[in-house]
């Protein structure tokens, strides 16, 4: 069982849009969904996603799934980042990061798909 | 005629040797559905052919014809357990013990030859109600836990733990007989004859002179291990990982791991009166 959080993230240096020097990674006009495939149950208050092509389960933690449950295919990353900075009261450029993170970690686990990017 | 139910899989049975007979029908016995009206399939063993045709039949078609005069006996066994599977899929199947305390049941996962019938037989010989020693069926609408009390199949390496179960066989039976006790539950303790809510799922696995020991399971790894134990789960995934979801969420869930029978059951039955209600 995996654990899909914010730590285990890793930041590409792809080619990806960078909206900021300092966030190299950050990729904000990309449109990611949640993978149709994957069943998403709750236990003990935590978010967990089972994912039929493996039979493996993925726990999440809370920030994580704050963010899987935003991921609807059609709101670009930048578009999330600022309803995020609103709601939390983060700068939009941290909420944006943030949301790469758990991002980038839902895809090494194959849990989310790209949608086209917004060109 | 008595009609037998293993789930909702439903049979007759006859037998060409009238001992055998009557010790396979003390067997089945817990599984007699006096309810049943109408035919069913019958298995028909025989074994007075002669040499190189000991036979089981199922609905008339050979299951086996052996020259080993145990074959049809070990296979009637195993046939009854998986049609019982392939017939009850309206039912969350998996392979693990159960057995009920008054306020709930604890589900008993397991590999196999990791010692499940041995624990149930512990627990059962303590007052908890046998459910069954390897196949718990679940209600998805309800997630009560059915009985599915078939006799309890001990291992040769389960026989010193329990000398005072050894079946008292004819010595005529003894050839047809594979080797493995089958043990009715109703020798050993109660047997539950309605559904129970799972109260507790205890993942186990004993280990040779290991400290016994019970430890708190974290329930996502809980719901890994039933779903490792699940022999519906290829044609209901959904309906199964949302079933085991929400058992794991309403149960205490923990891992045992034996290397002490009686220390075992001393821990397990501390843990479900614990839970309150048990």
């Amino acid at each position: 069982m995996d654990e899909v959080d914010q730590a285990k993230g890793t930041a590409s240096d792809g080619p990806g849009a960078s909206s900021s020097s300092r966030f190299p990674s950050v990729r904000t006009n990309q449109r990611v969904r949640r993978a149709p495939r994957i069943l998403q149950v709750e236990v003990r208050g935590d978010v967990v996603l089972y994912d039929p092509s493996d039979r493996s389960l993925h726990r999440l933690r809370p920030d994580a799934a704050a963010v899987w449950e935003l991921l609807d295919g059609t709101t670009s990353t930048q578009e999330l980042a600022r309803e995020v900075a609103a709601a939390a009261d983060l700068p939009e450029q941290r909420a944006l990061e943030h949301l790469q993170h758990v991002i980038d970690a839902l895809e090494v686990a194959d849990l989310v798909a790209r949608a086209e990017s917004m060109t | 005629v008595t009609t037998f139910a293993a789930l909702d899989h439903r049979f007759e049975l006859r037998c060409d040797h009238q001992i055998l007979d009557g010790h396979l029908r003390r067997i089945l016995s817990p599984l007699a559905d006096d309810d049943f009206r109408g035919p069913a399939p019958a298995y028909e063993v025989r074994v007075t052919d002669g040499p190189g045709t000991f036979a089981l039949l199922f609905a008339g078609e050979a299951v086996t014809v052996s020259a080993d005069p145990s074959r049809p006996v070990a296979h009637l066994l195993h046939h009854v357990n998986a049609t019982a599977i392939a017939a009850s899929r309206s039912r969350t199947l998996l392979h693990a013990a159960a057995a009920a305390a008054p306020g709930g049941a604890v589900l008993l996962p397991a590999a196999m030859e990791a010692g499940k019938s041995t624990l149930v037989t512990g627990l059962a010989r303590r007052g908890l109600a046998y459910l069954s020693d390897e196949i718990a069926a679940i209600d998805p609408a309800t997630r009560y836990l059915h009985p599915f009390p078939r006799a309890i199949s001990l291992d040769p390496g389960a026989w010193s733990v329990f000398p005072d179960l050894a079946p008292e066989v004819d010595p005529q039976l003894e050839p047809f007989l594979p080797p493995q006790w089958q043990v009715p539950p109703d020798r050993i303790g109660p047997v539950a004859t309605r559904p129970v809510a799972v109260a507790a799922v205890v993942s186990h696995r004993y280990e040779r002179d290991a400290t016994t020991q019970l430890v708190e399971l974290e329930p996502v790894e809980c719901l890994r291990r039933l779903l490792e134990c699940d022999f519906t789960l290829c044609d209901h995934e959904e309906r199964d990982v949302r079933l085991l979801a929400r058992l794991v969420d309403g149960s205490r869930c923990l891992e045992l791991v034996v290397g002490d029978l009686d220390e075992a059951c001393d821990l397990v039955i501390g843990a479900l009166d614990d839970i309150p209600g048990c």
